[in-house]
């Protein structure tokens, strides 16, 4: 028996030494949680580099860069023929920012009280991006996305719907920053916890201190912005009335849009210590040490848009390309004989691109401004006359390539009556001015809208994105493709969710081209 | 009676020595024995005896390895020799697990004991070179032969598809299982190596053993008289040959002006790096510009041209690269008592590689020993290995900042035919040095061997202790200890550049790439690796007979812990040109540590119990709990069986029969887990991969915001192991007393609930997770056939001949997928890309890359009406396997009295190859192919065209738009060598001779006449002497792989060329 005791004992013993002895599994190397506001720096420094340095093709396509005759061609982007790699990592970058704010989200919701500020972001972050993402897709994965255990492979949701889910979740975004602004106001919050909030809100705060009604009151302009733009490009699949009935809901709110002067930038303290620490958009074209990279000798200035900064005398020109020999020369992508960059112009001017620590522009005020400017033209009430508005467009695209707002002036009148330049001409000079504008700045958004306008217009001497020798003909028509191919990855990982029969020309739901 | 006799005869003691017919040297603790009668002894450490016998008697003296004697007593003294004897089936003793040594007729499964004479005949530096075509079911792949190379060892194919499928390197008794550690062992100190080939004879191993075995046992020195042995190998490396390469066409990549004549023909672009130009011609072409300064010093007046005929110069890229020189030069010393013995190695390797300025310096010492008092008796063994290896790192082209840049070799093969690269060698000359090269879009590659350095040395300390103590003639008790450290530093340094302003100014306006930089700083890379692995078994091993029963077994519990702690600083902005100190470095260093640590714990258990001699039955079974998986899935068990029956003496009527003299079947089951959750970031334990942790994200913290994201990795808290059931049964004959041996053994085995980390949509908002899916079933065929063709006094031939059929297959994947990607060829920056995947109802790993489009019914490519192109298709087609599906082995050895010449020769095949080497050349022009046409249009053969009618018909008439490179959609550039990969896809079968050796050892008479020493030999060695591949791969060694990982079957321009060895060998023992 007491042998038996013995036995049991040291049994006993050496298991529960062996649980003890192999209990050392705890990470020593990265935390296991983290507090949302690291989330939210982090979600917005992911969506500057999505704006900086994503669909990099696209830029080619909207006639603002070219490759150099120093490289070889790139056949998938001069000859109009994607392949499923063509956007792959863009994809990808792009849903990696999306479950940062999802993470923020749900961090949110465990405490809304004194979280509703970060909810607010994340909805807003999460309409832009998305929107992005099904204007170059087509359907994505939506309502299903970001749920790993229950959803391994998400559904494509249909593009329309995704968009009218964003429409109404900017609505409650609002309504969580009206939520975080009264939590402010009303000091339930330590000043502490205020002073983190404004640190980490690196869009609007940035640790300068920045009044909480002052700060929130900016992320409402941008989301309501946010949804203009939103309106306006699903406005042929809703119609105007669907758009005016939203307008109306933001109209409520009474905080208007980001106006002249208020861009939505994000800079966490751009420097150059480091490549993974430059503005995103600056580590195309540059290193560490400031000398260019292979991104800067590889895209050089693209003839089209030389022509008509040329053609109408716009000094922007000097704010995107740098001059070679005095000179700002382009290649038009796709050329066989395209010229050397020893006589071709570089993209960076003297502003676009010119410093490692520059903010990255998530959504400049010219482009709400311009925004704003084809609203009222199509007959909405935003509050200004589209002449009105988009003339302040033109001019602080001007002040943000370091020209002055006279200069702007002086350029409107030097083209009046132009249909390319003054806006009192209508939609296709606010269309090509916001084309010319958003020139290395978001190439995406000029990408929609020149599928959802057709602005600006090939007319075959200052604009024809049909560059291509062996180019992809499409109806008969030469014509840079509607959208982007599902990637790789997708393709791999999810392919059975995957909508059937999509080409690179099958219209986003609210590209009424082909119908 | 006999007792009777015994009394009344006439005892008288007869001494003797026993030598070995081999070399003459005395054999201890050989068995003296009278035939017939009761009396013996054994020889002592001088191999002599002394034994009293009867008159008339004869002695029989058997010893361990060698072949029995009988000799009758004439006179006082009676010397024996005898001779080896390695044709004993059933007899030969095999250290098989735990370090327990068994007669091989005891096991119930497949084993290769290979001795130290085999494994360092061509006097290999590794041990697993030394292996190669030697053993069914083994195969060892040299994944890169640069002066410190790579190899994998797999036994029985592949199992796991993400985890670790290399076989468990056991030395001395003490597990480890990265199989990097076997590098740090000198092949000389080996006395021989086992090779477990499958999960029932490793079972006991527990979690690392379900990939077989090689168990590794040191020398411990021998009794007799110290005898000391010094060995010297030089050898030299030569490049075997470099891919085929076109010798017709000089530079030009598209280039419009003054390089464009106004009939359109080209002229030669002295900076390119692409050969689209002209025919060679022969005309002088200036290809190097140096600048004449004005008094100043600064103003540029004109330039000095390097001229240099256009033409082909043979050998400009192959003579890039050195013949190289090592220098191992071995020592050795064993002694030995009847109580005690003590081997000292000491081994010193000095290499200097094929390419320039690499070097590597190994120096090992290893003490290994035994002594035993009474009862107790101590093994010991230490050892101390220093490697120091310099290699070319990338260099500064096109970089993002950083130590990135263009790999070595893939700058030399891009030096067009005609540009005499020698002449570039001095990089301070007039025109080597970095203003004046001639290419404007690559680096020197004579800057890069000089000024980017990867600098490495690991300082390996390994150890243990075995204590035994022998309770009573059937139980001893014993515990080993184990202690394996490893500190490893690595200084990687690339200097910096400062481009002149002339050169910046670009006066070909070339677009040069490197000056259009300006200036790079120099970077350097600082890391520091710890490792220490300790392990420790204790074990009861008992031995006991009943009757016919024998009953022998072990019990024992180990632990085990392995702890690695890694701390790295990347500067890329030093301010000082050689000056690599990270203090020196402007802005933030990039940092990063590593600090992993994982237990285990396991009782086990293991008994044979044996018949009469001839039939055996073995279980086994190990429990093992491990700190990296939860506590609900950290314990698990490994049960095993196996049998054997040596039915020559089990079956009264075969016994005794001199055809068949032995004959043994054994059958065998075992099932192993395997935790494969290792292998993120550099944890190769698995530790801390249950929850997700959060990472800073790219740039954070900048300054004093902090910023962290999601890993993109999902981990899995519920992971369990990997398991592995395993069947294996085989049948081992002896004919005409065993100078014909043949074995054969089939396995079958079943990998499920892998680890695998497989790619997510991003949807999910991860890249990949972990989950517990998969099935792998594998088929192994092996055959070992060895003879013996010849046997007389003065000349012996021995064969050898090895076959292995290998048969893998996915069964499913997780979440019920269709494929999973295992690995890419991502060292190419340029070039087509092939996938490695696992695909289901396939073996794995197959290539998947693009492939032209073509016609369905006819399986031809569809060209363009109009330009004659082909056209890829976007989606990836999948190609075969890159895993052989069957090897050959054969080797041989014919001696003739002091003569001996030995060779290998192995066959690999059943496989394809993604040649990503060749498509880079196709991309450049420089490839033999991309010349085939001679630069003109050309059909695409066999191709077809849309028909009017609908339909294709077959392409007669229209040739490719432009059968050059250098244009947009011209052939050669953009078509052939950009995104098809198809065209790479290649045999990978080949043939090769691995070793050849003929040694000529100083006759006995000899050595005895010059006295002080005891032997002596001297030797010309060769390796990979000879490879014969299909015709299809005309440029790289098939065996390569971007990867020691499995997703092998790509190789690319981060590999060497090819080469062999040659030297001569020179050993003396005194």
């Amino acid at each position: 028996m007491k042998k038996i005791t013995i036995l049991l004992f040291t049994i006993a013993a050496l298991s529960a030494g062996c649980k003890k002895f192999t209990d050392i599994n705890n990470n020593p190397n990265q935390p296991l949680s983290v507090t949302p506001n690291v989330l939210l720096s982090a979600a917005l420094t992911g969506s500057a580099n999505g704006l900086g340095a994503d669909f990099l093709n696209t830029p080619r396509w909207m006639g603002y860069w070219a490759r150099s005759g120093n490289f070889i061609t790139t056949p998938p982007v001069e000859d109009y023929q994607e392949d499923v790699s063509f956007a792959d990592g863009d994809w990808q970058n792009y849903y990696n920012t999306l479950n940062r704010y999802n993470n923020i989200e749900i961090a949110g919701k465990q405490s809304p009280t004194t979280l509703s500020f970060y909810i607010g972001v994340a909805k807003t972050m999460k309409a832009l991006h998305f929107s992005t993402l099904v204007d170059a897709f087509g359907d994505v994965p939506y309502s299903q996305a970001f749920n790993l255990n229950k959803f391994p492979n998400p559904k494509y949701d249909d593009a329309k719907t995704i968009y009218a889910d964003l429409v109404s979740q900017l609505d409650s975004a609002v309504t969580y920053f009206d939520a975080a602004k009264a939590y402010y106001a009303l000091g339930a919050a330590s000043s502490a916890a205020v002073k983190t909030d404004d640190q980490y809100d690196i869009m609007f705060g940035r640790g300068a201190g920045v009044a909480p009604a002052t700060r929130i009151d900016n992320w409402v302009k941008f989301a309501n912005t946010v949804k203009l733009r939103l309106l306006l490009t699903e406005q042929s699949a809703i119609g105007a009335s669907g758009v005016s009935t939203e307008l109306a809901k933001t109209d409520a709110n009474g905080r208007g849009y980001l106006m002249a002067g208020t861009s939505a930038s994000v800079n966490p303290g751009y420097n150059n210590s480091s490549a993974s620490r430059l503005n995103p958009l600056y580590n195309v074209f540059y290193q560490v040490s400031g000398s260019t990279s292979n991104g800067y000798a590889f895209n050089r200035a693209n003839q089209y848009a030389v022509n008509f900064y040329n053609a109408t005398q716009d000094p922007r020109i000097g704010g995107v390309y740098t001059p070679v020999g005095g000179k700002i020369l382009g290649n038009y992508d796709g050329d066989p004989n395209a010229a050397s960059n020893a006589v071709t112009a570089g993209v960076s001017g003297t502003v676009a691109i010119s410093s490692a620590s520059q903010d990255q522009m998530i959504f400049s005020d010219f482009e709400s401004l311009f925004l704003q400017a084809e609203a009222a033209q199509e007959g909405f009430s935003v509050g200004g006359s589209a002449t009105t508005l988009a003339t302040q467009g033109i001019e602080q695209s001007f002040i943000f390539l370091g020209n002055a707002q006279a200069d702007a002036d002086t350029y409107i009148a030097t083209n009046a009556g132009s249909v390319l330049v003054d806006p009192a001409t209508g939609l296709q000079a606010i269309m090509t001015q916001k084309w010319i504008s958003l020139n290395t700045v978001d190439w995406q958004q000029a990408y929609t809208d020149y599928r959802r306008t057709g602005f600006p217009v090939p007319d075959g001497t200052h604009f024809g994105f049909t560059h291509a020798l062996a180019p992809t003909l499409h109806n008969g028509k030469l014509t840079i493709p509607y959208r982007f191919l599902y990637p790789q990855s997708e393709i791999s990982t999810n392919g059975k969710s995957i909508p059937a029969g999509k080409t690179q020309f099958t219209p986003v739901f609210w590209d009424t081209r082909e119908q | 009676m006999l007792c009777v006799t015994q009394v009344f005869a006439q005892n008288r003691t007869v001494t003797g020595t026993v030598t070995a017919k081999e070399d003459g040297l005395p054999i201890p603790g050989v068995t003296v024995k009278i035939k017939g009668g009761t009396g013996g002894t054994q020889t002592n450490s001088a191999g002599k005896f002394s034994l009293s016998v009867p008159a008339n008697a004869t002695l029989e003296f058997s010893g361990v390895g060698y072949t029995k004697v009988s000799a009758p007593v004439k006179g006082d003294v009676l010397n024996v020799s005898l001779a080896t004897a390695s044709n004993q089936l059933g007899e030969v003793v095999i250290t098989g697990a735990l370090g327990i040594k068994s007669q091989a007729r005891q096991l119930g499964y497949a084993t290769a004991q290979i001795d130290n004479k085999a494994l360092t005949q061509a006097k290999v530096t590794d041990v697993s070179t030394g292996l190669q075509g030697k053993v069914s079911g083994l195969q060892v792949n040299l994944t890169n032969n640069g002066v410190n190379p790579t190899t994998r060892i797999v036994l029985r194919g592949n199992r796991s598809i993400t985890g670790n499928n290399q076989a468990l390197i056991v030395v001395d008794g003490v597990p480890n299982d990265n199989p990097n550690y076997i590098t740090t062992i000198n092949p000389e100190d080996i006395a021989s190596v086992t090779v477990l080939k499958g999960a029932v004879a490793a079972a006991i191993y527990g979690s690392k053993a379900s990939n077989g075995v090689l168990i590794i046992t040191t020398k411990k020195g021998s009794k007799g008289k110290p005898s000391i042995t010094i060995q010297n190998t030089t050898e030299i490396q030569s490049v075997s040959y470099l891919p085929a390469l076109q010798t017709k066409f000089g530079g030009y990549g598209g280039e419009g002006g003054a390089f464009v004549n106004p009939d359109g023909t080209v002229n030669p672009v002295p900076y390119e790096n692409e050969s689209y130009g002209p025919a060679f011609d022969g005309r002088k072409l200036g290809i190097a510009l140096s600048p004449k300064f004005a008094s100043d010093g600064v103003t540029v007046i004109g330039y000095d041209t390097l001229f240099s005929a256009y033409s082909n110069k043979p050998n400009n890229r192959r003579d890039f690269f050195n013949n190289g020189i090592s220098n191992l030069f071995n020592v050795s010393y064993d002694i030995g008592s009847d109580n005690s013995t003590m081997h000292v190695g000491f081994q010193d390797n000095d290499i200097k590689g094929i390419t320039p300025n690499d070097t590597r310096r190994q120096d090992n010492i290893r003490i290994g020993g035994t002594q035993t008092y009474g009862k107790f008796s101590v093994e010991y063994n230490a050892s101390y290995n220093q490697n120091a290896v310099s290699q070319a790192g990338p260099s500064y082209n096109q970089t993002s900042g950083g130590l990135t840049g263009d790999l070595l070799y893939f700058e030399v093969l891009n030096t067009p035919a005609n540009i005499p690269l020698q002449d570039f060698k001095n990089i301070n000359s007039q025109y080597g040095n970095v203003n004046s090269y001639y290419n404007a879009y690559a680096t020197n590659p004579y800057w890069t061997v000089a000024n980017s350095r990867n600098n490495s040395t690991s300082y390996i300390f390994s150890g243990n202790v075995n204590l035994s103590y022998k309770a009573t003639n059937w139980l001893t008790f014993s515990d080993r200890l184990a202690i394996t450290s490893n500190t490893q530093q690595i200084l990687q340094t690339r200097q910096g550049v400062q481009f002149a302003p002339w050169a910046i100014a670009d006066p070909q306006s070339a677009g040069n790439v490197p000056s259009s930089l300006g200036s790079v700083f120099p970077a350097t890379l600082d890391q520091t690796f710890f490792e220490q692995l300790l392990n420790n078994d204790f074990i009861a091993n008992f031995n006991k007979k009943f009757g016919k029963f024998n009953l022998s077994g072990v019990v024992g519990v180990n632990t085990q812990q392995s702890y690695q702690r890694e701390l790295s600083l990347e500067g890329d902005q030093l301010q000082f040109p050689g000056d690599f100190n990270i203090t020196s470095t402007l802005g933030i260093p990039t940092y990063n540590e590593f600090y992993y640590k994982q237990r285990s714990g396991g009782i086990y258990e293991e008994a044979t119990l044996g018949y009469n001699n001839y039939l055996f039955l073995h279980v086994t079974n190990r429990d093992e709990w491990n700190s990296v998986l939860s506590q609900a899935h950290n314990h698990y068990e490994y049960p095993g069986a196996d049998g054997s029956f040596v039915f020559t003496d089990g079956i009264k009527s075969l016994k005794d029969n001199n055809v068949l003299s032995y004959g043994k079947i054994h059958a065998g089951v075992a099932q192993v887990a395997n935790i494969n959750i290792g292998g993120l970031n550099t944890n190769p334990y698995g530790a801390y991969s249950l929850v997700n942790p959060f990472v800073p994200a790219t740039g954070f913290p900048f300054g004093s915001l902090g910023g962290y994201s999601q890993s993109a990795l999902s981990l899995n808290p519920n992971i369990k192991p990997e398991q592995t059931l395993e069947y294996e049964g085989g049948v081992e004959l002896g004919f005409l007393k065993d100078r014909i041996k043949f074995e054969t053994t089939i396995s079958h085995s079943e990998s499920k609930n892998q680890s695998l980390t497989s790619s997510v949509s991003s949807a999910t908002g991860f890249t990949q997770e972990i989950a517990n899916a998969g099935l792998v079933t594998n088929d192994v065929q092996e055959f070992d056939l060895s003879l013996i063709p010849v046997q007389s006094r003065n000349f012996t031939w021995t064969v050898g001949i090895n076959f292995t059929h290998y048969a893998n297959k996915v069964v499913s994947l997780s979440g019920g997928q269709h494929q999973l990607q295992i690995g890419n060829n991502a060292a190419n920056t340029v070039g087509a890309v092939a996938g490695i995947y696992a695909v289901v109802g396939k073996p794995f790993p197959i290539i998947e890359t693009n492939d032209w489009i073509r016609d369905p019914a006819s399986g031809k490519v569809i060209v363009d009406a109009g330009t004659g192109q082909p056209t890829p298709n976007p989606n990836l087609t999948e190609y075969g396997t890159t895993n052989p599906t069957y090897q050959w082995g054969f080797n041989s050895t014919l001696t003739y009295k002091s003569l001996s010449f030995s060779f290998v020769i192995d066959y690999r095949g059943g496989n394809e190859i993604f040649n990503s080497t060749a498509s880079v050349e196709a991309f450049t022009g420089i490839s033999a192919q991309s010349a085939q046409n001679g630069r003109q249009r050309f059909i695409f053969p066999n191709s077809v065209v849309a028909s009017p009618g609908g339909g294709f018909v077959n392409n007669t008439s229209v040739a490719v738009n432009n059968g050059n490179g250098g244009q947009p959609s011209s052939f050669w550039a953009n078509i052939y060598g950009q995104p098809v990969g198809s065209l790479f896809v290649e045999d990978a079968a080949f043939i090769k001779l691995r070793e050849a050796n003929l040694t000529f050892q100083l006759p006995a008479s000899i050595v005895k006449s010059i006295g002080f020493i005891k032997k002596a030999s001297i030797g010309l060695i060769g390796r990979n002497l000879l490879m014969i591949r299909p015709k299809s791969n005309d440029s790289i060694d098939p065996e390569f792989a971007d990867t020691t990982g499995n997703g092998i079957g790509t190789t690319s321009v981060s590999q060497l060329p090819p080469t062999r060895f040659y030297g001569a060998n020179l050993s003396v023992s005194f």
